[in-house]
Formats: C-alpha cells, sequence, structure tokens
C-alpha cells in the first residue's frame, strides 16, 4: 500500500512539473466577475423592461388615455381598460393659436332630425353613440382639436343618424354613423361627393372624395346595416384617413 | 506544497464582518503567491491544462466575488480550494456522460523498458484520470496535498469514513488496473 501511495505522490508530483500559473491569472478572474456582474446587470435590466412592457405600459394606457369612446344609449364612460385595446395613440390636446377652424360648410349637410337633444361633454374625451347599442371609438385626434364633441342623433324612417362633431383652432371633424338596414354601399348613405374614388378604412370598400369642395370626406360601411360617414377640414385633409382609420365602432 | 493551511475552513469566511475587508491587491497578492499551487492542483483533480486553468478562473471569480467579506487575518486558500474541487466535482458530474475526463493527449499505451518506473507513474496519472471525480478529489487532496482524513472530509463536506472508503476504493482501483496494464505490458514485451 505504501509503494503505491509513494508512487502516486510522485507521479503526481511529476505531472504538475512545470505547471505554473500565468501573471494575468488575477487579472483574468477580476475581468471575468466584471463580465459576470455586466451581464447579470444586462440580465436584469431586460427582465425589467420585459415586465414593465407587460405590466405597466398596459396599465398606463388603460389610465392615461382617455379614448372616445362609449358604451352605448346608457351613456359614456371616461377611459376603461377595455375600451382602450382598440384606440391606437393619445390624441394631442395641444392647439395652435392663430388657426381657425374652417368653414363648416364645406361638408355635406346630413338628413338629420332633431330627435334627440344635442349634448356637449367635457373635454375629457369624446364618444359617438348611435340609439341602437352601437358605440364609436374615435383614436385619433389631430392636434389643435379639442376632445369635446358636440353631437345630435336624429332619424329619417328607418335610417337613425348621430352626428357628432369636434373642432379646435386646427379645425373641425365630424363623424357620422347612420344605421339602416337597407346599407348595402357607402354610396347609400347618401353623402357621396360628385367626384370620388375608392379606398379601404378598416379593410372594408370606402369612397373618399377625390376634388373639389367635398375634399376631406370618407365613407364606407362597417357592417351590415351601419355605415360610417367621417368629414374633415381642408387643414386637416392630410389626416382624414388616419382620423377614419381611427374611428372604431362596437 | 508546505503552504499554511487552516484546518477550519469556514474561518476564513464570515459573510457577516463589515470591518477590515480584503481589497483587490490582495487578492492580486494571493494569486501572485498561490496561483501556480492551485493550478497544480486544477490540473490533478481535472486532468488536462486548459480545464484547469478554466476551472482555476472559475474558482477565482467566484473568490473575488466575496473577497471583500473574508477575514483580513484568515487564509483564503482554503476557502477558495474548497471551491475548486466543489467545481471540478460538479463539472465532472455534468460530463458525466463522457465517463471520462478530457484529455489533452490521448492516452499512451505502457510499453516495457528500463525506465519501467517512469512509465509506471505514467500510466498512474492515467488511471488516476479515470477514477470518478470524488474519488479523484480524495486522492488529490490525501496524497498530493498532504491532507488528513478529516481535512478532506472537511474540504468534501462528507464524513471521515466516507473519505477513507474513497480512498481505499481508489487506491484498490488503481492498483488493479496497474496490474492489468503490468500484464498486458509483459505480454507484449
Amino acid at each position: 500500500m505504501d509503494d503505491l501511495e509513494n508512487e502516486l505522490r510522485q507521479a503526481m508530483a511529476e505531472h504538475v512539473t512545470g505547471v505554473s500559473a500565468p501573471g494575468t491569472l488575477a487579472g483574468e478572474a477580476r475581468h471575468r466577475h466584471q463580465r459576470t456582474v455586466r451581464r447579470r446587470a444586462t440580465i436584469a435590466v431586460a427582465a425589467a423592461g420585459v415586465v414593465v412592457a407587460i405590466a405597466v405600459i398596459p396599465t398606463y394606457q388603460a389610465i392615461r388615455t382617455q379614448p372616445v369612446s362609449a358604451p352605448g344609449p346608457a351613456g359614456r364612460h371616461t377611459g376603461g381598460g377595455g375600451a382602450t385595446t382598440a384606440t391606437p395613440a393619445l390624441p394631442s390636446q395641444s392647439a395652435s393659436p392663430g388657426i381657425r377652424s374652417a368653414s363648416p360648410s364645406t361638408s355635406p349637410s346630413a338628413p338629420v332630425h332633431s330627435g334627440t337633444k344635442p349634448s356637449r361633454h367635457p373635454s375629457t374625451g369624446t364618444h359617438v353613440a348611435v340609439p341602437g347599442s352601437v358605440k364609436a371609438l374615435l383614436g385619433y385626434l389631430p392636434a389643435g382639436i379639442d376632445p369635446g364633441e358636440s353631437c345630435q342623433g336624429g332619424h329619417t324612417g328607418a335610417r337613425r343618424t348621430t352626428t357628432c362633431r369636434w373642432t379646435g383652432p386646427a379645425g373641425w371633424i365630424e363623424v357620422r354613423l347612420v344605421r339602416d338596414d337597407a346599407l348595402k354601399g357607402p354610396a347609400d348613405l347618401g353623402f357621396a361627393p360628385p367626384v370620388t374614388e375608392h379606398a379601404k378604412v378598416h379593410g372594408h370598400a370606402a369612397l373618399r372624395a377625390a376634388g373639389g369642395p367635398a375634399v376631406g370626406q370618407v365613407m364606407w360601411i362597417e357592417r351590415s346595416g351601419l355605415g360610417v360617414w367621417v368629414g374633415v377640414a381642408p387643414t386637416l385633409g392630410t389626416q382624414l384617413m388616419r382620423v377614419a382609420e381611427g374611428v372604431r365602432i362596437d | 506544497m508546505g503552504h499554511p493551511r487552516p484546518i477550519d475552513i469556514n474561518r476564513a469566511y464570515d459573510g457577516r464582518s463589515a470591518l477590515a475587508r480584503r481589497d483587490d491587491e490582495s487578492f492580486v497578492e494571493f494569486v501572485a503567491e498561490r496561483g501556480t499551487a492551485l493550478l497544480r492542483t486544477a490540473q490533478l483533480l481535472c486532468g488536462a491544462r486548459t480545464d484547469a486553468e478554466d476551472l482555476l478562473q472559475t474558482a477565482l471569480e467566484k473568490a473575488y466575488r466575496h473577497w471583500g467579506r473574508m477575514k483580513p487575518d484568515a487564509n483564503p486558500e482554503p476557502y477558495v480550494r474548497k471551491i475548486l474541487v466543489n467545481l471540478s466535482v460538479s463539472r465532472a458530474r455534468r460530463w458525466r456522460v463522457l465517463r471520462e475526463v478530457q484529455m489533452a493527449t490521448p492516452p499512451e499505451t505502457p510499453t516495457a523498458s528500463e525506465t519501467g518506473t517512469v512509465e509506471l507513474r505514467g500510466v498512474l496519472i492515467e488511471e488516476l484520470k479515470r477514477l470518478g471525480p470524488r474519488q479523484r478529489a480524495v486522492l488529490v487532496l490525501r496524497y498530493w496535498e498532504d491532507m488528513s482524513e478529516a481535512e478532506t472530509a472537511t474540504m468534501l463536506g462528507c464524513s471521515v469514513g466516507t473519505v477513507k472508503s474513497q480512498a481505499a476504493r481508489g487506491l484498490a482501483r488503481l492498483r488493479e488496473r496497474m496490474g492489468k496494464s503490468a500484464q498486458a505490458a509483459a505480454s507484449r514485451g
């Protein structure tokens, strides 16, 4: 036994003869430690970012965004987690002084009868509601448009229309929701200007004014029996489609 | 060998003490002084030189992480050595699928010659590498580090009886394999 142990000792001593640690060993260990610390910090920051993205941002949006929403005929609610899913952005409320709204006369007149009392909501958010449990969300308001709207509802025979209007220093926006079982295409809304071009809103076929004083209008059939017309002041003509795409109907 | 080696490893590390902390300079001094001895132990524990350097760097990094909390008057070497041994055992377990420690060069078949003693030592090292990680660690600590059975047991976190049995089995295995190698060499010669 002793011979083997001694031989093993000698063998191990011979095996490691000439082995010496490099002079950079301590520095490399420290650098390795620093890399580990940096890597862990990066992972921690990334994990925190993911947590923020998953939890905080939707919560923030639910609290801070003021969607143009309404629960239907029961009234409106200001903000809410469920209503924000269809809201792409918080509309800017900064108004540009000196820019006055364009004349509303450029928008076609709607066949609205004063069946309901016009409403005026505070500037915390607006909604467009059509009688019959239809609600609309206006997810984008251009700068210089106040979020408070003025709404009117009315009906002509079987057709029920709600018209809401937003104004501000930058101009105006008008949205009309028309409920009529006879609606088959955008032209059936009755607001089509003389010169139109085809467009798409929410994936639906739309008609958009292509020239003349009616430029700044687009209309489409959101679903069977429900049509939408959106008009903006000429000063907001470039943002027409964005406003239209921001309209959500529940 | 012949370096200071306190018996109580746990006394080297005191996570609660905030007084008189060790600094970077003492770490550099320690590595410069004891790096070679630690690297030799690492090489015996894991076989290949490159693996030994990597193992030692990992152990030193772990030690550096807690360096500031070690008592300044305690010898940190047992602490670092314990990290080294634990790393080598756990790493070998991870690579158990290979069954054998990676070797820098393929094992040579011993041949009979006049320098039979030298070759016997080479075969011993090769057979040592083929032992299980824990048995190898026991033999390295007992016969290279000259640790007592109690110190080895403390280092490995096991009982003295386990150290005794592991050492006896390791030596028996070496003796058995050495016998087979000697027979094979004799038949070739």
